[in-house]
């Protein structure tokens, strides 16, 4: 095994998830590559203290009634998003009223034409 | 009830079918998809806030988002594809905004001399594997956990991501695959690279991290013995 085909082996190395065949393999090839060892042990070093700390909240529980105020806040959101839909439609009702009545006020005559 | 009842029985996929017909008038589908992802949702986003509050907020916003997205989901990928990377992009977005914030903590080499201080030989960052943190030790803690946001935040956000799924929340690689979209060996080595450049940074910004996982390590032992 040469040093590039151990580098695609350090994770699995990190976790001890190899083979023991190819483990064994790997950890021989190690003797021969400086930087694969000093690497594996930079990677071994995040991946332990990032569990060390992923530890400390094992008991982490998402707190009692979570569901209830997500739904509620969903609830929240669509009936504003409603409220904002209705108003929208009367809002350009109203500008059609408007537009029709001031059409009206400065061509009063235009309603009473024939076709 | 019985709807709800049923609907655990059903895949992720199709449970989004189901609140693609649905929604808004029925939330039976959508209510068991939150369940059955919130608690992982929530430990992700805490990982990241370190606040019961903040990551509620946040796993709320992350199934607000998906609520919102479900009716455009196209099931071109997994759902957990997409929920987990609205979730990371949430606790990598809170990240940013904390760092808008002035600082509050203690500074680690502060904490680091107090600590020497009243005990000569003991590195503050020890008192991390204690089970019972006093104030003095948790704000110690927290200042590791400052740190360790800080050092993720000068990481790009592709190897943000791929920390928090791999060393924050545990996913298994071959999880991480469906989620990243990415094959085995490219996802091991994203993460690879990912620990290297947390290594270094870490290194700039909170101290070497060898001694301090030495101390760390030493703590526990002693803790186990006692």
């Amino acid at each position: 095994m040469n040093c590039e085909e151990l580098q695609q082996l350090l994770p699995d190395l990190v976790d001890g998830s190899l083979p023991p065949d190819v483990q064994a393999e790997a950890e021989l090839a190690l003797l021969d590559c400086p930087q694969c060892r000093r690497e594996l042990e930079m990677v071994r070093q995040v991946r332990t203290l990032l569990l060390a700390i992923q530890a400390e909240r094992a008991d982490l529980q998402v707190p009692a009634g979570f569901e209830a105020r997500l739904l509620a806040r969903i609830h929240v959101e669509h009936t504003a998003l409603d409220f904002f839909d209705l108003s929208s439609r009367a809002l350009v009702q109203w500008l059609i009223e408007m537009m029709n009545l001031l059409g009206l006020l400065l061509d009063p005559g235009a309603y009473s034409r024939p076709a | 009830m019985h709807s709800t009842m049923t609907n655990f029985s059903l895949s992720d996929e199709e449970l989004v079918k189901r609140c693609q017909k649905e929604l808004p008038h029925t939330t039976a589908a959508f209510e068991t998809l939150v369940s059955r992802h919130t608690q992982r949702v929530y430990r992700l986003v805490y990982q990241v806030v370190h606040n019961k509050e903040e990551a509620e907020d946040l796993t709320q916003e992350v199934f607000l988002r998906v609520y919102r997205g479900l009716r455009g989901f196209d099931h071109q990928a997994a759902f957990t594809t997409w929920l987990y990377r609205i979730a990371t992009n949430c606790a990598l977005d809170a990240l940013e905004k904390a760092q808008r914030r002035p600082r509050q903590l203690i500074s680690l080499e502060r904490a680091r001399s107090r600590s020497r201080s009243q005990e000569q030989e003991e590195d503050g960052l020890a008192r991390l594997a204690s089970p019972m943190p006093q104030p003095d030790e948790l704000a110690l803690r927290n200042e590791l956990r400052e740190c360790i946001n800080r050092v993720l935040r000068r990481l790009d956000r592709g190897q943000a991501q791929v920390l928090l799924l791999r060393d924050f929340e545990d996913t298994s690689y071959d999880e991480m695959t469906r989620i990243l979209e990415i094959g085995l060996s490219s996802v091991k080595m994203r993460v690879h690279r990912a620990r290297l450049a947390f290594q270094q940074y870490f290194g700039e910004l909170c101290g070497k991290m060898s001694q301090v996982l030495a101390q760390v390590q030493r703590k526990r032992t002693e803790g186990e013995r006692s």
